[in-house]
């Protein structure tokens, strides 16, 4: 009882509790005698706890006596104890767990009871209505079966009326049977006797079979002797068709006979016709030899005609011939005389010819030529004429102009001497007026000696001023008369030059001369004048079109301009087109030399190499050259510098240095004995320099030891070397010098 | 604007004449570029002017430009440096010119840079002076019916004729003269504003 009983009796518990839930749930009518068993176990259940109690009780008396025994078993009590305290606290934990879990299952009971409960509120409502409708249903089911009873009574009816109604039916059906029998018997009877009869009909059948058959033979016997009768009647169809024919023939023979009769006449006639034909055909030979002598003879009297015709027109012919050379000769006896006549005429003409022209026995080739001559020498002779006339038509027209001329001249001369009539009066005039000026001056002189005379020495004065004005007026009056004389002069003058024609000749073409370049003047101007038009119009248009004058004018526009813009952008366009362009072909061409990988990549490449272009690969070219060129001037350069340096190093050190190798350097001195005397250097990494063996240098060791291998000082060392080889060549005066 | 203030006592100034002269540039080329197809025509927005609807670019960089050059136009026709502007029309491929727009500026008798200082002014209606630009304008439209079709691609320079000794601002440089060999020429109308003269004249090439 200590720790293992626990747990059996919670299990009795849960089970306990269990049963009453399921107990709970089973009864939900709640029956008491279930309730009084559950009761009875919660009692057990209670008795058992009340037991355990008892335990506990029982255990707090074994504890007193456990104490007891602790104190004697010391250790191993106190153990026990605590292991029993722990024991109660975990029962009293299961008991409080317990008791909260039945609490729980209480009210998990209740619940389940409120819920029962419901149910069986709504069980009972069905119930309720459950038994409504058995009731109804019994109500219906009590309608039914009276519905079923009518039925069944009525059914009842009907099957009484319905065995009735058969019991008629199989009373009438017997006597239906009664009857078929009866009619079968009948019928079968008659059978009989229709089969009797049948017999005797197929007997009398064949009787009459035999009969037919007879009669057949019969009619085929008939039917030959009919067949035979029809061709008897047949043929004497045709006896009849023949007849009828023969009497049409025989018709058609007497009309025959008739027209014949009538041909017989005619042929009467007709003989009788022949007889008088055949008298004439007796006379036929003789008619048609007679026709074809006609025939001849009027061939012949054709043809005798014709030559009739023939003679008679050749008859006219000749007589037009005959008029014809009738007339012919008359004109020719005329003609003859003619000929006469003319031959006497040619003859004069002959001798006239021989005589005249001096050609004895000239041909009339000969008179020709010498026609054409003559005739040529006319019309030389008319040409001359017509030259001739024409000469005196423009002599004569000249002569006229020249007439013409003279006259015009001659108004002239009149004119000038007219003038020259008028002039001289004017000068007669003004003579005249000089002798009256003159003879008042003289007066007026002779006046003025007198008034001198006449008058004292008071109006000296006076007549001085009035001398002084008249001599003033004398002056004025001279001087008008020699302006007078002066025009006259050149009246004169001019009344000479008028009359002198040459001069005037001169003046005329002159004159015309000038008028010549008048009017090509003119000509100038308009000519001027048309260019200047013209290249006014052309300036004008010049203008249109934009021109200007540099010296006056700029043209200036904004740089930035959109054409600019637009030019710009095409550059560039063509330009990113062509580098496209290139790439595209060179990717075309990697395509057809069958690449197929990495193409863009290669295509970059190519392109990129390629890229430069000519331009640029020109460019660099160029920059080479140049680069090379400059190069060769430096080395150039160096060159010279560099030997003009070892010249004067070697001058002035007596060592001439060349680089054999790398880092290696050769010496050798003025005054070396031989080429083979030399030193040679080498340079180390660390810029130290060492001496190298040779032949020339073994000869050397004191130098070297005191130089150094004690100093390390090579200028010390080469300048001894120097010394020693100097002292030794100029020991012996003409060394020259060994080397160069 | 100077000018339409001015019109109400019907002067007008040097300045407001200068500034009447640039305005008609402005619409007169936007109206050659548009006409001509130098630019696309949904680049070109409607514009009420001289009591037309005239049609101006709205492509910012051609604006741009237009401004500049004007203001500065405007700047030598107040000084009376400005003899002509010429548009000149040209193929981008062969750079050829293949039109050219002058509009030939001269000052009125008695006027000049120093009527400025004398404060003369011109006196015509400002109605009157539009109604001639308007003319103008109009030309330079109906001219499309003789102009040949420019079917390639072109562009516009625009060219000033100034005095030999007029200074160059920064940005601009001298300019061949860009003369089209084979042309045709036809005067177009002119206008004046009383201060200055412009008189119109458009060249093309002729293709033979």
């Amino acid at each position: 009882m200590d720790g293992s009983p626990e747990p059996t009796v919670i299990a009795r518990t849960l089970k306990d509790f269990n049963q009453f839930i399921f107990s709970g749930k089973k009864s939900g009518d709640s029956s008491v005698g279930r309730d009084s068993r559950q009761k009875l176990n919660f009692s057990e259940a209670f008795s058992d706890s009340s037991s355990i109690f008892e335990d506990d009780s029982r255990t707090s008396v074994g504890r007193s006596r456990k104490r007891q025994i602790d104190e004697m078993t010391g250790l191993d009590i106190s153990k026990r104890f605590r292991e029993k305290d722990s024991q109660i606290i975990d029962a009293k934990t299961t008991i409080n767990r317990l008791e909260g879990r039945i609490h729980n299952m209480e009210l998990s009971a209740k619940k389940a009871k409120a819920e029962m409960e419901e149910e069986l509120e709504r069980f009972k409502r069905k119930q309720l209505r459950d038994k409504e409708l058995i009731d109804d249903l019994q109500h219906k089911i009590k309608q039914m079966q009276a519905k079923e009873r009518e039925i069944q009574g009525t059914a009842h009816k009907v099957k009484e009326e319905y065995t009735a109604t058969s019991w008629e039916t199989e009373s009438k059906m017997i006597n239906m049977q009664r009857e078929h029998i009866e009619q079968c018997n009948r019928l079968q009877e008659e059978i009989t006797s229709l089969r009797q009869k049948a017999l005797y009909l197929e007997r009398v059948m064949e009787e009459k079979t035999s009969q037919v058959d007879l009669a057949q033979s019969y009619v085929q016997d008939l039917e030959k002797q009919l067949a035979v009768a029809q061709h008897k009647l047949r043929d004497s169809g045709a006896s009849q068709f023949e007849t009828e024919a023969l009497k049409l023939q025989l018709d058609q023979a007497k009309s025959k006979i008739k027209k014949l009769e009538m041909h017989q006449e005619e042929l009467e006639s007709l003989q009788s016709k022949s007889e008088v034909f055949e008298t004439t055909v007796r006379k036929l030979p003789a008619l048609e030899k007679e026709i074809a002598k006609l025939k001849e003879e009027n061939k012949f009297l054709r043809e005798t005609a014709m030559n009739t015709q023939l003679l008679e027109e050749r008859l006219t012919n000749a007589q037009h011939q005959v008029q014809l050379l009738e007339s012919r000769c008359q004109d020719s006896a005329l003609m003859q005389a003619k000929a006469d006549s003319y031959k006497d005429a040619l003859q004069q003409y002959e001798k006239v010819v021989s005589e005249e022209l001096g050609l004895p026995q000239a041909t009339a080739y000969d008179l020709q030529k010498q026609l054409m001559k003559l005739k040529q020498g006319d019309q030389t002779i008319a040409e001359g004429i017509a030259e001739l006339r024409a000469s005196q038509k423009s002599l004569e027209s000249s002569r006229a102009s020249e007439s013409a001329q003279l006259s015009s001249l001659r108004a002239k001369l009149e004119k000038q001497q007219r003038n020259t009539q008028q002039n001289a009066q004017l000068i007669k005039r003004l003579q005249r007026k000089l002798m009256l000026v003159t003879k008042e001056r003289d007066s007026l002189k002779s006046i003025l000696t007198s008034y001198e005379s006449e008058v004292t020495i008071n109006y000296s004065t006076v007549s001085q001023e009035r001398i002084v004005k008249l001599e003033t007026q004398l002056e004025s009056y001279k001087e008008e008369l020699q302006r007078l004389e002066k025009e006259l002069d050149a009246f004169n003058k001019e009344s000479e030059e008028e009359k002198d024609v040459p001069q005037r000749k001169d003046d005329a073409e002159k004159i015309s001369a000038l008028e010549k370049k008048v009017i090509e003047l003119e000509k100038d101007i308009a000519k001027l004048t048309q260019e200047k038009e013209t290249l006014e119009l052309r300036l004008e248009s010049r203008a249109l079109k934009g021109d200007y004058d540099p010296t006056k004018t700029k043209v200036i526009h904004f740089e930035n301009n959109p054409f600019a813009k637009a030019v710009e952008n095409r550059a560039t366009e063509i330009e990113r087109l062509q580098t496209e362009n290139d790439a595209l072909r060179e990717r075309v061409r990697l395509l057809e030399e069958g690449e197929m990988h990495d193409i863009t990549q290669k295509v970059g490449m190519k392109v990129n190499s390629d890229g430069p272009s000519s331009k640029e690969i020109t460019e660099l070219q160029e920059k080479i050259t140049s680069m090379e060129m400059r190069n060769k001037r430096l080395m150039e350069a160096f060159k010279k510098k560099s030997q003009a340096i070892r010249e004067v190093m070697y001058r002035l050190t007596g060592y001439r240095v060349d680089a054999c190798s790398d880092n290696q350097y050769k010496l050798i001195s003025m005054y070396a004995e031989s080429q083979a005397d030399y030193l040679l250097f080498e340079q180390t990494k660390n810029n130290e320099l060492q001496l190298l063996e040779t032949e020339f240098s073994s000869t050397l060791e004191d130098m070297i030891d005191a130089y150094l291998r004690h100093e390390n000082c090579y200028p010390a060392f080469l300048s001894a070397i120097t010394l020693d080889l100097f002292n030794r060549q100029t020991m012996d005066p003409p060394p020259a010098s060994s080397i160069l | 604007m100077a000018g339409t203030k001015q019109e109400t006592k019907n002067s007008i100034t040097l300045k407001g004449s200068a500034q009447l002269v640039s305005e008609f540039f402005y619409f007169g080329i936007n109206s050659i570029l548009y006409q001509r197809g130098i630019y696309p025509p949904e680049s070109f927005t409607f514009q009420q002017q001289y009591g037309l609807t005239l049609l101006t670019t709205t492509d910012e960089g051609v604006k741009e430009y237009l401004n500049n050059v004007l203001a500065q136009i405007k700047d030598w026709l107040e000084q009376g440096n400005i003899q002509r502007l010429v548009l000149a029309v040209s193929n981008v491929d062969t750079q050829q010119v293949l039109e050219r727009w002058d509009f030939d500026i001269q000052h009125e008798p008695g006027f000049g840079p120093q009527s400025i200082k004398e404060a003369k002014v011109g006196s015509k209606d400002l109605k009157v002076i539009q109604k001639e630009m308007r003319d103008v304008i109009r030309q330079i439209t109906a001219s499309v019916t003789f102009l040949p079709l420019l079917d390639c691609v072109c562009s516009f320079d625009l060219l000033v004729y100034t005095h030999q000794n007029a200074e160059v601002p920064e940005k601009w440089a001298e300019s061949a003269p860009c003369f089209i060999t084979n042309s045709q020429e036809v005067r177009l109308k002119s206008f004046s504003t009383s201060v200055h003269k412009v008189e119109a004249c458009v060249s093309y090439k002729v293709d033979l």
